[in-house]
């Protein structure tokens, strides 16, 4: 990876991380190496949306110097300032974190009956059953031939 | 410009109605061609075995053409609506979720109700016949004796499961005593015509790699091939051409891979390029004979302009619900307000779609409502009160077509080939407003009476109050009538102002129902080329 992509994966690890933080089992963002995994996924419009976000944020140097509330603090203000620039990078890191191998193994061990991708495997549902007929009859639905006007004059 | 030889039919959009009707008519023996511009989607091409697939799906896989930026899309001209759209074999159906449900008999007959939209230039009882041919070559699964539809034959197929939050929302529906049934869909719930049954990923609205999901591509196209159809993928149409009297006689279109542009005449010429696709396409083959636009003496083609009010209702509860398995669209619905009841101050009525939520990224993301998960400390409390304890509603209502919610040519953007782009204009009728806060109610109604602890509304509206609708349905912009001053079709789908010119996809109907329309336009296109058979003589 380039330097300057590589600077920027890692300013995604820093912002990824605020965002989502990890606490407890939740894994860092960091550690998962998010924003060298995204980077290659993103075409030039998603890319140059991402890059214009953390253009609005100042420099990697300036952003890995703050504390960590600092650090949210200039997101609070891209949030209220750039609403639509925040919105992006907010959306893609949230796609790119929960598409993360030990996320969703995380997941899995808290007991959710979720896969990295939906195929291959798909998931099991239990067929139809004849109990889960509606049994209560309601519904109706007026023939062609009992179309009757209907008085529109107060409407 | 390559002059090719005649042929019997000439075909414009390989999507639903192009490709019910290429089939007909080759497996009558017809001479049939089709031109689209598009391409084969194939499954290896699709994101579900990636783990980015939400991602994927929000930009590379986006419904709309706006946003998806392939190279067969074209722009469209709107800062509002987010249309889906896609140019390839099967049209839209190659991206679409198969919600399969008919439109019912007042549908057809909405000059009669209450005057405020046109007839159908003919009945459900026509359609009817129709509807069960379709429903057979596309397999749908679903379970006949719907109390609040017609009574029909058995769907090929038994209904798809409904799942946990099919059953949260029918329990719902019970409680409030309301109607409800399981949701038809064009999705084999078992194998079905050497397609699989679906395995419930969840990830429809990428289309579907295993082909358990119907589309023209994988029903009809395959007999349509068989039977000797030719299909010409990468194949712009730039303009239907006519005769000095008028008459259609065919099309100019571009050879996508070498730019060589191609004069086609046939007999016959049906345009099928859906409800935004076909009157830009008409407006653009203008000429002498047709200074409005091709078979707009009219002046209705892209006029009446119908996506559906719609709105997603969203409830979390405390219960695992698995919103992400099992086909996107709907476990069930309710058509409890299906019909017109002007005690409530408006026409027409509405159904309500219990809806899947998609994967994690997506659900944090806010799914369908908006409801986004807070960033930071809160993140993950949030993510623990919701993540798959939740179930969405479409709501969706049957709009009013309006003369100026219409379809123009876009006066700046043009795709790749400098063709004009489509204009989309659209607002809410102050009746279809009304409509749609009603129904948006009563799927909170259904919210709460399913325990939910947070309820998220998204009328699709910006904080100006624009309505900004995901536009999935494209309706009536070339519609079929009895009168020639108000429509631009006849019932047989000739156009009235230019012989040999048949007009078949969503742009055709004068109504749109308030359901998704696929099915009905489906068996739309059969009749249309039982008509077409007739007129040729077979």
């Amino acid at each position: 990876m380039s330097t300057k992509l590589g600077a920027t994966a890692d300013y995604l690890n820093l912002v990824t991380e605020r965002l989502i933080p990890p606490t407890g089992h939740w894994p860092s963002a960091t550690t998962m190496g998010v924003g060298a995994d995204l980077l290659p996924r993103l075409r030039a419009s998603e890319a140059d949306g991402i890059e214009a976000a953390l253009l609005e944020l100042g420099s990697l140097k300036d952003f890995r110097s703050k504390s960590g509330p600092q650090q949210d603090e200039l997101l609070r203000v891209l949030e209220s300032s750039e609403p639509a620039k925040f919105a992006l990078l907010r959306q893609i890191l949230y796609f790119a974190y929960y598409a993360q191998p030990p996320v969703i193994a995380l997941l899995r061990q808290r007991g959710y009956d979720i896969q990295e991708a939906p195929q291959p495997s798909g998931y099991h549902m239990a067929p139809f059953n004849d109990d889960q007929v509606p049994t209560s009859g309601r519904g109706a639905w007026i023939p062609t031939s009992a179309v009757l006007k209907r008085v529109v004059s107060e409407i | 410009m390559i002059s090719l030889d005649p042929v019997e039919v000439l075909v414009i959009g390989a999507g639903m109605a192009g490709g019910a009707i290429s089939c007909t008519l080759a497996e009558a023996g017809v001479e049939v061609v089709c031109l689209e511009q598009g391409d084969w989607v194939p499954g290896s091409k699709r994101p579900h075995a990636d783990r980015f697939y939400e991602l994927e799906r929000a930009f590379n896989w986006s419904t709309s053409p706006n946003v998806r930026h392939w190279n067969e899309d074209y722009p469209i001209g709107t800062d509002k609506v987010q249309p889906l759209m896609l140019n390839a074999v099967g049209g839209s159906t190659a991206v679409y979720t198969a919600a399969w449900p008919r439109f019912r008999p007042t549908d057809f007959l909405k000059d009669d109700e209450h005057a405020m939209s046109p007839n159908w230039p003919y009945t459900y009882e026509d359609l009817a016949p129709y509807f069960a041919e379709n429903d057979r070559s596309m397999g749908t699964s679903g379970l006949a004796g719907d109390p609040a539809m017609p009574p029909q034959e058995e769907y090929p197929n038994p209904p798809l499961p409904i799942g946990l939050r099919g059953e949260r929302f029918a329990e719902s529906c019970e409680s409030l005593g309301w109607h409800w049934w399981p949701f038809p869909m064009a999705v084999n719930s078992r194998d079905y015509r050497g397609r699989p049954a679906c395995n419930y990923c969840g990830n429809c609205q990428s289309g579907c790699p295993r082909d358990s999901l119907a589309g023209s591509q994988n029903t009809y196209w395959p007999r349509a091939l068989a039977a000797g159809a030719q299909l010409r993928t990468g194949s712009r149409v730039e303009r239907v051409i006519t005769d000095e009297s008028g008459a259609t006689i065919g099309a100019i279109y571009v050879d996508s891979s070498t730019g060589e542009r191609y004069r086609q005449l046939a007999q016959k010429t049906v345009v099928s390029c859906n409800g935004i696709g076909t009157p830009r396409l008409l407006l653009n083959s203008a000429n002498e004979q047709h200074p409005q636009g091709l078979a707009n003496g009219s002046d209705q083609v892209g006029r009446n302009l119908m996506f559906h009010g719609l709105a997603m209702v969203e409830a979390w509860t405390h219960d695992i619900l698995d919103p992400h398995k099992g086909v996107i669209c709907a476990a069930a619905y309710t058509a409890e307000f299906a019909e017109t009841d002007v005690e409530r101050g408006f026409v027409n009525g509405f159904t309500l779609l219990c809806s899947g939520m998609n994967g994690p990224g997506f659900q944090m993301n806010g799914s369908h409502s908006g409801n986004v998960a807070p960033w930071g400390e809160g993140h993950h409390e949030w993510f623990d009160d919701h993540f798959s304890k939740g179930f969405s509603i479409l709501v969706q209502t049957e709009d009013l077509p309006h003369p100026d919610n219409r379809i123009t040519l876009d006066p700046d953007l043009l795709d790749s080939d400098g063709m004009p782009a489509p204009h989309v204009r659209y607002e809410l009728h102050p009746n279809d407003e009304a409509l749609l806060e009603y129904a948006c109610d009563r799927a909170v109604d259904i919210s709460k009476a399913a325990g939910a602890t947070d309820i998220k509304v998204n009328r699709f509206k910006n904080e100006n109050g624009d309505y900004m609708p995901p536009a999935w349905h494209l309706m009536g912009t070339a519609r079929m009538g009895s009168d020639p001053k108000n429509s631009v079709t006849d019932g047989e789908h000739q156009a009235w102002d230019s012989p040999n010119l048949y007009i078949c996809d969503g742009s055709s109907m004068p109504t749109g129902g308030a359901v998704n329309p696929t099915s009905t336009l489906g068996a739309m296109a059969l009749k249309c080329a039982a008509g077409i058979l007739t007129h040729l003589g077979r």
